[in-house]
């Protein structure tokens, strides 16, 4: 039983899922894409008044401090002037060695954590969205008429590449489907997009004659913004994942099917790849494959542990993916 | 027992200082920019050395953050079927260039043939291949190739391509050939061509010219085996030779590992004897007769040298040793006397398992051969007649007869088909002089070389790699050739041009198929046939002899009277990776190290230490060290060229040894790897009258002054004399399986398990897979088929003969060439020496970035993007196999000064034969085997897709596939099925042992210990002695 009665299971597990997904998120970032997306931008703005609110304190905090060691070091003069004691010509803060030393160390600390996180970010293209050749709206495709997402990335469960279908694949339905009648379609800008427009273009493509039925001229290829880009010196497979680890797309590519235009989920760094082979199981047990390690399987029979994430059967290694 | 000692020259042998000093500063390299004094002197280098700091900071900081170029995703229009982007295809092939014959398997990704393998179907050849063969697909892309078909507009239009050749369209082309040849005798000129359905066509075409003729022409002649075995068994053809059945091989200066008639399927024969099964030890044994060191002649296990002018000599002793009932002149040496005297014993022993073999171009010396293998019962037994083989067919005397009519004026049309005499005839003067009295010559060839640049027209023909064919090695064994490729430039197959000629408008791919279609019956059994790549009869038959029908008094009579050497003699021979200097405009290729010299990118005049020491009294032993060697001016027959000095322990001393393929024309013209690099060393062969000699009986050598760097790999990796290689005789094998070994009881003082218990460090455990790869020194002959095929598997550079000379060479698998005992007649030892990936890798420990450290499946890995490029890892290495670039190869970076292009590798052309699996290194990080991860991680792969474990064989390294002889074994050593872990532990425990074994680093390869089957080594002898007193 749980204290809340009200709740399945279901509910309680997109709870936890829900809870997964704000945690592993960094805190303060632009939060969109997720499928809660007006609560868990008001979380963010929550926590970046937050942090505001510290950092004003923080500020007349340290403005005070300064303000009263300027006085004490005022009093301490004067108290030395009354005493009669000798003393040196204080010195402005502004000429102040320490004070400058205190100032070129915070800068350069706050600098170079700024110069060395542009740096890693540098090549990075989270959220990347550029515009495409055709408004094609995978919203529409995935989403609202449910295909498949193989029946077009059909090599995501053979090759390295899922590849990007060739003409001939949209041709299969859209001989049929001449003109768009589903909901209005708008751009990021919010300009409202001509559907029927978008599948004309399709066909000047490839040389299509709709009214005709048949090709009329020679095809060309539809050149398409590549979004997801990894760098030369790192082997992906999609087939490894998609047909051996059973991974969803939406995994690394988000929630697809409610994209109009797609853009960019992950990050695509290495952090990001090494910290999920560090919590996914792997197949263990219903793919033989994993037979030979002898002595997981002892250790789940023996109850050490529950699963095998993908780092214990060396997923993690530089020369799994660096080759 | 006493370390035999083993060198890789002479100057380790002898410990020079120089020597020292170079072992010394192994890994000491100036920094490879030049040294500005004014920099260094300036008043403030300080200020300038930041300057420079800030300015290259901040111009990086703009050229890194300037926008993410924007990538295209352009999809196919209409996706081919068969092709999946990522996934590689597979076609089969053959190579059957000069009529050697192996049967391929080509890997094609996105379209691109990339890596070629040997077909596994053919009983030929069983899937071996040689550096050439793994070569090919590199001159697929070769820049040098012709473009278009055109008109040669003479030799004064300058020095460029396009200036000499005007382009043609192909319509254009035939109408003006057929206006110039119709009714005109033709005469073909080809290399050996083993296509029979070429061969057909050739007859149709010829049939339509009255009066022509096709002449065969090969650079590196056979006539005198042809004309023999005519005159002996009334076939004018060459027998298939099986060396797996011969228990003694007797090999009369046939260098059939390396460059005689077909070496890939020779080496996979013999080496079928070479193994040695420990419960039955037993070998063949071969003795060698030659006047240079081949590389058949170094993995021989008696071997003797003599004079080039003694050849006949040497076959005729060996035949009156057997009682052939002849005399044969005295042959002085004693050594090689007795030589003889063993051979023949030890044939009369195994009559009927033995096979003697000739490297000779005479005909009187190859009867006598015939006659000794007809004696010792070779025929049917190691010769079968019934099966003949098609790898060479010119007879010399037709193409001198077609130089003299070509002078002469008779010759309407000469059509040029993969031959090029302007540059290998050793008359190529008269030649080219003949080629202007010819009425129309047209040139196929595929680039424009020597030959073609006399020629009026240009057709090129298609790479095989990008065209149709069929090939018959033996007579009814066929193998398959077909595109993998369209064809790049505007080229036309030459049997597309022959039937457009004669008058036929059969496309070629229709005719063969017609042609195939009708013997095999219907289209389903030609596209197995394709699919296969190869039929050939039902192995089992049995071989065939012939009855010997040879005038032996006769030959006997010419080879006694033949002209006696003089002082020095010249001899000429094929480098194993440049041939006959077709192919050779491969950078691959180029910078292969020679077996026996290791060197690259040149040619030379070998000789021995004794001749060698009358050139360099200043020098002495430290000759070697040096790249800069003496040039020498060597003539003979009227003939000189001039060549860098190089010494070869083991060559006769009285012999001057220089390879032929070197010295082509224009870089612009052959391609800028193998252009103007050597000598042409043709010009020595001469015309005996019957065929052609590749030997001269007087050769004088004088210095010349001069100095020449040669880029020579032989004394870069040293080992500093530790001991590295094990080795024993086949009858101390049988006597004491134990003893080759013996030393790893030492090993035991550490405790019961060497591995846990000699160490500090924790055991590192392997959940799943251990790799590991064993590596049969007796099986390893040091063709270097397998150093190819990983430059092609893995991207490896190819830095240039400069680079070369200061040890920057790329190669992650080496093989090193090691003598010992007798300086004059060493033995030789092949290690193939590759990452040994380690279990305890001293390499990992010093990284100061861990870019290079341990998997769980026991590969040493390595990051190349984590990598900083502080060489310590090389330092720490004990075996010398990382290798550091130096300068951007393969066009990683995106700055091009870093560019260092060698043979056009950095062209977008040639860089279509990268393995897009396989990163392009950047300049500035190490690199070294990884076992060919890319493959393991497929393997895998496809097992987990198919949710089964991985079967032993599934994954395979590059050189283990390309092995002819089998001598690298590789798989799972925690899978107690696989051919490794049975090797390790079950079948070859005795012979077993890994490199620096007591440094314990554990290394994850394996080596068998050599064999020799040879009596008691004499050097041994000593050394044996105090073993026994030892027990």
């Amino acid at each position: 039983m749980t204290a809340f009665p009200g709740l399945k299971d279901e509910d309680i597990d997109n709870i936890l899922a829900y809870v997964a997904q704000e945690q592993s998120k960094p805190a303060g970032g632009a939060a969109q894409g997720a499928a809660a997306g007006a609560e868990a931008g008001a979380g963010a703005q929550d926590s970046g008044g937050n942090s505001l609110l510290f950092g004003i304190i923080t500020l007349i905090l340290a403005i005070v401090a300064v303000i009263l060691m300027q006085i004490n070091s005022n009093l301490n003069k004067l108290a030395a002037e009354k005493e009669g004691h000798e003393h040196a010509e204080p010195v402005p803060f502004y000429k102040n060695k320490a004070y400058i030393a205190i100032c070129i160390i915070l800068l350069f600390v706050v600098g170079g954590y700024f110069t060395i996180q542009g740096a890693i970010g540098l090549g990075r293209q989270q959220d990347y969205m550029p515009e495409q050749p055709i408004f094609y709206s995978h919203k529409v495709h995935a989403g609202i008429n449910q295909i498949n997402c193989l029946y077009c990335h059909s090599s995501a469960e053979k090759s390295k590449h899922a590849m990007i279908p060739s003409e001939n694949v949209c041709m299969n339905c859209h001989k049929a489907i001449t003109e768009y009648t589903g909901p209005d379609l708008f751009t990021a800008e919010g300009k409202k997009v001509n559907g029927t427009a978008e599948i004309q273009k399709l066909f000047d493509h490839v040389g299509w004659d709709p009214n005709a039925q048949r090709y009329t001229k020679p095809g060309q290829p539809i050149e398409w913004v590549k979004i997801h880009s990894l760098p030369d010196h790192v082997y992906f497979n999609h087939s490894q994942h998609v047909a051996a680890g059973k991974v969803q797309c939406q995994t690394c590519h988000g929630e697809i099917q409610n994209m109009d235009e797609v853009h960019q989920f992950a990050d695509l760094s290495m952090g990001w790849c090494i910290n999920c082979h560090r919590t996914t199981n792997v197949q263990f047990a219903e793919n033989n494959y994993y037979s030979i390690f002898e002595k997981l399987h002892n250790d789940i029979k023996d109850g050490k542990i529950k699963d095998v994430t993908v780092e214990m059967v060396g997923g993690t290694e530089c020369q799994k993916c660096h080759y | 027992m006493e370390q035999k000692k083993y060198w890789k020259g002479l100057e380790e042998l002898h410990n020079t200082a120089a020597h020292k000093e170079a072992v010394k500063n192994e890994f000491r390299e100036d920094l490879p920019f030049e040294e500005s004094e004014s920099l260094l002197n300036a008043t403030t280098p300080r200020r300038d050395f930041l300057k420079y700091l800030g300015f290259t900071t901040a111009a990086a900081t703009i050229a890194a953050s300037c926008d993410i170029p924007v990538k295209k995703a352009i999809p196919y229009v209409n996706k081919p079927q068969d092709i999946t982007p990522g996934v590689p295809n597979y076609y089969a092939s053959a190579y059957a260039v000069d009529g050697e014959y192996v049967p391929l398997v080509v890997k094609t990704r996105e379209g691109r043939p990339i890596k070629i393998e040997g077909n596994e179907m053919s009983a030929v050849t069983g899937g071996a291949t040689t550096a050439r063969v793994q070569a090919t697909v590199l001159g697929l892309y070769d820049v040098a190739r012709l473009r278009y078909p055109g008109i040669n507009k003479g030799a004064d239009k300058g020095d460029k391509l396009e200036d000499r050749v005007q382009e043609l369209t192909f319509a254009e082309l035939d109408k003006q050939v057929a206006a110039a040849i119709a009714g005109k005798p033709v005469v073909l000129l080809s290399s050996t061509i083993i296509s029979p359905t070429t061969k057909k066509l050739i007859g149709e075409f010829l049939a339509k010219y009255p009066g022509s003729r096709h002449v065969t022409y090969d650079a590196v002649s056979y006539s005198g085996m042809l004309l023999a075995n005519e005159a002996s068994y009334g076939k004018r053809a060459l027998p298939s030779y099986h060396f797996e059945n011969a228990k003694v091989v007797v090999s009369l200066g046939a260098d059939f590992l390396g460059t005689w008639l077909n070496p890939a399927e020779y080496s996979r024969q013999y080496g079928a004897n070479r193994k040695i099964n420990a419960k039955n030890p037993e070998m063949s044994k071969h003795f060698h007769f030659e006047s240079m060191m081949s590389l058949t002649g170094a993995n021989a296990d008696e071997r003797y040298t003599h004079r080039p002018s003694e050849t006949g000599a040497v076959a005729l002793a060996l035949l009156a040793a057997l009682g052939g009932g002849v005399t044969a002149p005295v042959i002085a040496d004693a050594r090689l006397k007795e030589g003889i005297a063993k051979a023949a014993k030890a044939i009369q022993a195994n009559n009927g398992k033995t096979l003697v073999v000739s490297g000779s171009n005479d005909v009187n010396v190859q009867i006598i051969v015939n006659a000794i293998n007809n004696l010792a019962g070779a025929n049917g037994t190691t010769i079968d007649w019934a099966v003949t083989s098609n790898y060479r067919q010119g007879i010399d005397s037709d193409m001198a007869q077609l130089v003299n009519d070509m002078n002469a004026g008779s010759v309407g049309a000469l059509l040029v088909y993969g031959a090029n005499p302007a540059y290998d005839y050793f008359d190529a003067k008269k030649f080219a002089d003949g080629i202007k009295k010819v009425g129309t010559s047209i040139s196929f060839n595929d680039r424009y070389d020597e030959t073609t640049q006399l020629c009026k027209y240009i057709v090129p023909d298609h790479h095989f790699l990008e065209s149709w064919g069929d090939a018959e090695g033996r007579t009814g064994y066929y193998a398959f050739i077909q595109p993998t490729i369209a064809p790049l430039f505007k080229t036309r197959a030459f049997q597309s041009s022959l039937l457009s000629w004669s008058g036929n408008t059969t496309a070629w791919e229709d005719y063969l198929k017609n042609e195939w279609i009708a013997k095999l019956g219907s289209q389903e059994a030609w596209d197995k046939t394709l699919q296969d790549g190869v039929i050939e009869p039902q192995a089992g038959a049995a071989l065939t002899g012939a009855a010997f029908a040879g005038d032996v008094a006769g030959a006997a009579a010419k080879i006694s009277s033949a002209k006696k050497g003089g002082k020095m003699e010249l001899v000429l021979y094929e480098k194993v990776a440049i041939g006959n200097g077709k192919e050779a405009n491969n950078p691959w290729l180029q910078e292969t190290p020679d077996p026996i010299t290791r060197a690259t990118w040149d040619n030379y005049a070998c000789v021995s230490n004794t001749v060698a020491k009358t050139f360099r009294t200043e020098l002495g032993d430290d000759y070697e060290i040096h790249a800069e060697k003496q040039v020498l001016k060597i003539t003979a027959k009227g003939v000189t060229v001039e060549l860098p000095l190089l010494i070869v322990p083991g060559i006769h001393p009285d012999v001057i040894a220089i390879a032929v393929g070197y010295g082509r024309g224009k870089k612009a013209f052959i391609g800028k790897a193998a252009g103007e690099v050597g000598a042409n060393a043709y010009p020595f062969v001469s015309f005996n009258g019957q065929t052609f000699d590749y030997f001269v009986t007087e050769a004088t050598a004088e210095k010349t002054g001069r100095q020449y760097p040669v880029g020579l790999t032989q004394t870069h990796n040293s080992y500093e004399g530790r001991p590295i290689i094990k080795e024993t005789t086949l009858e101390e094998f049988i006597k004491n399986p134990k003893e080759v070994n013996h030393d790893r009881e030492h090993l035991a003082h550490y405790g019961e398990d060497f591995r846990k218990d000699a160490t500090l460090y924790p055991n590192h455990p392997y959940p799943g897979i251990k790799w590991g790869m064993s590596i049969d020194l007796n099986t390893c002959f040091g063709c270097a088929a397998c150093v190819v095929a990983c430059s092609a598997e893995n991207n490896v550079g190819v830095v240039g003969k400069e680079q070369v000379v200061l040890a920057h060479e790329m190669h992650w698998l080496r093989i090193d060439r090691y003598f010992s005992g007798d300086e004059n007649n060493p033995e030789v030892v092949f290690q193939p020496m590759l990452c040994q990936h380690c279990d305890n890798a001293p390499c990992e420990n010093v990284c100061p970035v861990a870019a290079t450290n341990h998997s769980s499946e026991g590969i040493n890995q390595m990051a190349y993007n984590r990598c900083i490029g502080t060489r310590y890892c090389a330092n720490n290495c004990p075996y010398k196999v990382r290798r550091f670039n130096w300068r951007d190869w393969n066009g990683a970076d995106s700055f091009e000064g870093n560019l260092h292009d060698t043979g056009d590798m950095n062209d977008a052309l040639t860089r279509m034969v990268l393995n897009p699996d396989v990163v392009v290194r950047s300049r500035g990080t190490m690199e070294k085997c990884s076992f060919c991860v890319q493959r393991l991680q497929d393997a895998k792969l496809a097992a987990k897709k198919a949710g089964r474990p991985m079967k032993d064989g599934e994954a395979r390294t590059a050189c283990q596939q390309a092995c002819a002889a089998d001598a690298i074994v590789f798989g799972n050593i925690n899978d107690k099925d696989s051919r490794i872990y049975k090797v390790r532990n079950e079948e070859q425990q005795d012979r077993l042992f890994y490199v620096l074994e007591e440094t314990h680093t554990l290394p994850s390869i394996n080596y068998l210990a050599k064999i020799r089957n040879k009596d008691a080594a004499p050097v041994a002898a000593g050394a044996h002695g105090e073993e026994k007193a030892h027990h």
